[in-house]
């Protein structure tokens, strides 16, 4: 018997998961595109959208994503959707960016061109579908139960209580981390715990990876983590003078929760024994 | 499998297909008894007269695809401009192998609307006539 220590552990969480729900229609003005800094802006966008989403942006319209350059897509045509992660600012103004690192620290130079378009406004349908798990930065604790509902079936002249044991299962827990706004790679910032809980139309529900051991940590353990989908129920703050700013978010679980002792969801598996490893970026994706 | 049964097993189907966000359903099957006590009762008699069935299900508000018409279906037969005249085939699932099947009219039906809560529509219906000829089968 081993023991191990919660410095194993991690936290991986994915944004968006339900892309029935997770999805909002949003009309684009060609008014509403400004070339000089590349961004575009619609109504919401500060509702909905956080910096380091990764979006599709999709319209049924026949000019196609026509704020973007052909040049953008490796067909040198204007498609009807693209994939790319967002920084939003304040005045609901969209930036659209290569990579997560980019997108959260808003690394102009990497930024994706625009281009004005003429005509009627686009109407688009934004949804945000992360396809990568990110580890979540700064943890000092989490905490999870998995609960199963209790139905009694005691019956006439039983002596001991009888439980049904095929209940519904759900769970519950606690994500506690030191905050921080900035991020220098693919790790998620603890600001984004305080973000989650207020996408007004798109729900705060997000993937969740919660990880007893990591072998990215220790290559000598396994991988066996807690796969959920989980809706922030409670985020808070606590800024105490001499104290380092804390984070917090209370979840519940909704759907499967299931505990996986297994590679992670990035690994692809080959007949021969090397890895293709997945980039962070929008360019991967198979179609 | 000798088990106990929940409403996760548990489905209702309108005209055969299966209603996707359903909360509950429930049946309650009635028969009329006549008394049949003569002067000379000292305990109630009775025979079995006409027997009937009424019930209730839940169905959740929503939006996407196919599952639009789970509640639209039911509502249109109720909620609509002049007589009514369409009743409903209703299929009431406990689990795969035991399941009620019954033609009905939907006698009541609502939309409640609360801020911080789904939408739901709550209906009730009447079984029009018998169970369907093979319609009441628990395996």
């Amino acid at each position: 018997m081993t023991f191990f220590l919660g410095t194993k552990g991690n936290v991986r969480l994915r944004r968006g998961t339900n892309t029935a729900v997770g999805s909002i229609s949003a009309s684009i003005d060609p008014g509403d595109v400004n070339v000089d800094v590349n961004r575009f802006a619609f109504t919401g966008a500060t509702d909905n959208l956080l910096t380091g989403d990764r979006i599709d942006i999709a319209t049924s319209d026949s000019r196609g994503i026509d704020f973007v350059p052909a040049s953008h897509w490796s067909t040198n045509t204007t498609e009807d959707d693209i994939s790319a992660f967002v920084n939003v600012d304040q005045a609901d103004g969209v930036r659209l960016y290569p990579t997560l690192a980019d997108a959260i620290n808003d690394t102009r130079a990497n930024e994706i061109a625009l281009e004005a378009f003429t005509g009627s406004a686009l109407s688009v349908t934004i949804t945000v579908r992360d396809l990568a798990f990110n580890v979540l930065g700064n943890v000092t604790r989490y905490e999870f139960q998995n609960t199963r509902e209790q139905i009694e079936t005691t019956v006439l002249s039983d002596k001991y209580k009888q439980q049904f044991s095929a209940g519904l299962l759900s769970g519950s827990g606690r994500i506690e981390c030191a905050f921080d706004y900035t991020s220098s790679g693919s790790q998620e910032t603890p600001k984004l715990l305080l973000q989650l809980i207020q996408r007004l139309d798109l729900g705060c529900a997000f993937d969740l990876a919660l990880y007893l051991t990591d072998q990215s940590v220790d290559l000598n353990v396994e991988n066996i983590f807690y796969m959920l989908t989980a809706v922030v129920t409670n985020a808070g703050v606590s800024v105490e003078a001499g104290e380092i700013i804390n984070c917090s978010i209370d979840f519940v679980t909704t759907g499967k929760v299931r505990l996986v002792l297994d590679r992670p969801s990035r690994y692809l598996l080959k007949e021969d024994t090397d890895k293709i490893g997945v980039e962070h970026s929008v360019d991967f994706l198979l179609r | 499998m000798s088990t106990f049964r929940t409403g996760r097993d548990g489905s209702l189907l309108i005209g055969g297909t299966t209603a996707v966000k359903v909360r509950d359903w429930s049946l309650e099957t009635t028969v009329e008894l006549l008394n049949v006590n003569t002067i000379d009762s000292f305990a109630n008699e009775f025979t079995p007269g006409v027997k009937g069935a009424t019930g209730s299900a839940t169905l959740m508000y929503y939006k996407g695809g196919v599952d639009d018409k789970d509640f639209s279906h039911l509502l249109t037969t109720i909620l609509k401009t002049g007589s009514i005249t369409d009743s409903v085939t209703l299929t009431l699932k406990v689990d795969n192998d035991a399941a009620i099947k019954f033609s009905a009219f939907i006698t009541s039906a609502s939309i409640s609307v609360n801020n911080n809560e789904l939408v739901v529509v709550p209906f009730n219906f009447t079984v029009n006539g018998d169970f369907s000829e093979d319609p009441v089968f628990y395996v």
